[in-house]
């Protein structure tokens, strides 16, 4: 498996910095954020999982 | 030198008391463990050995039965999806999230889950839990934990190994998963889940 450190900068979501051809930021909707600060699920691949 | 030994020659939990000067060796959880596996072997609060018989042989049909129907599908899926994967061939989100879902449910079913809680004042705006593998997390903040949340991060983990006991390397040992908080809560608590 291809496994990757994941990093969610949650106050800096609006922001897109790639850092490094190996680093890579996505972007996280409002709504998702809030949600997120209660509960979220990361599968190592990586994904980020908000309900 | 001065040893400070204890008593028995068992395990013991171990405390050096810098304020009131003594050292304490702790055997009482001994009774809940086995000597032969001095460090996973105590078990506290056993749900499933307490069940009654026939339930016992319910769960452990049913969670071998899914054990089963998921392990052989994936013992043919996981080396084409390993092969793919390499070569970054699986660019379809989907497909690797059913995929990394699927392997969640084999592991869960074969060798559980586990679950840490941390709750109460924290004394940095920092909390860290070791995980042995990042297959799978899931997190749970309540009360000012939830308030306060900065960024969740999972990382590798290195420790120093020394070889031979002399020549060191960095080496990963694990996941850790960290909560960084904008200030140090108070109240409020943190659940971790993990594939074991």
């Amino acid at each position: 498996m291809d496994e990757k450190e994941i990093n969610v900068e949650i106050l800096n979501a609006d922001t897109i910095n790639v850092k490094h051809l190996n680093v890579e930021t996505h972007d996280v909707k409002e709504e998702d954020i809030t949600k997120a600060k209660k509960k979220g699920s990361f599968f190592g691949d990586p994904i980020l999982v908000i309900e | 030198m001065t040893e400070y030994a204890g008593t028995k020659s068992l395990d013991a939990e171990i405390v050096l008391d810098f304020i009131k000067k003594n050292v304490t060796m702790d055997y009482t959880l001994n009774k809940f463990g086995s000597p032969h596996n001095s460090n996973y072997s105590v078990t506290l609060n056993n749900t499933f050995r307490n069940l009654p018989f026939f339930q016992k042989i319910i769960q452990s049909s049913t969670s071998v039965g899914i054990m089963v129907l998921l392990t052989i599908p994936i013992v043919f899926v996981m080396p084409i999806m390993t092969f793919c994967t390499e070569r970054n061939w699986i660019t379809n989100p989907k497909i690797q999230y059913n995929y990394q879902k699927i392997l969640k449910y084999s592991m869960l079913s074969t060798r559980g889950m586990y679950e840490q809680v941390k709750d109460g004042e924290l004394p940095e705006p920092m909390l860290m839990f070791c995980i042995s593998n990042n297959m799978w997390f899931e997190y749970e903040l309540s009360g000012e934990y939830q308030d306060k949340i900065k960024s969740v991060s999972l990382k590798r983990k290195f420790i120093t190994h020394y070889v031979f006991g002399t020549y060191p390397k960095q080496q990963q040992h694990g996941w850790n998963v960290i909560f960084e908080f904008t200030d140090i809560p108070k109240s409020g608590s943190c659940i971790l889940r993990h594939t074991a």
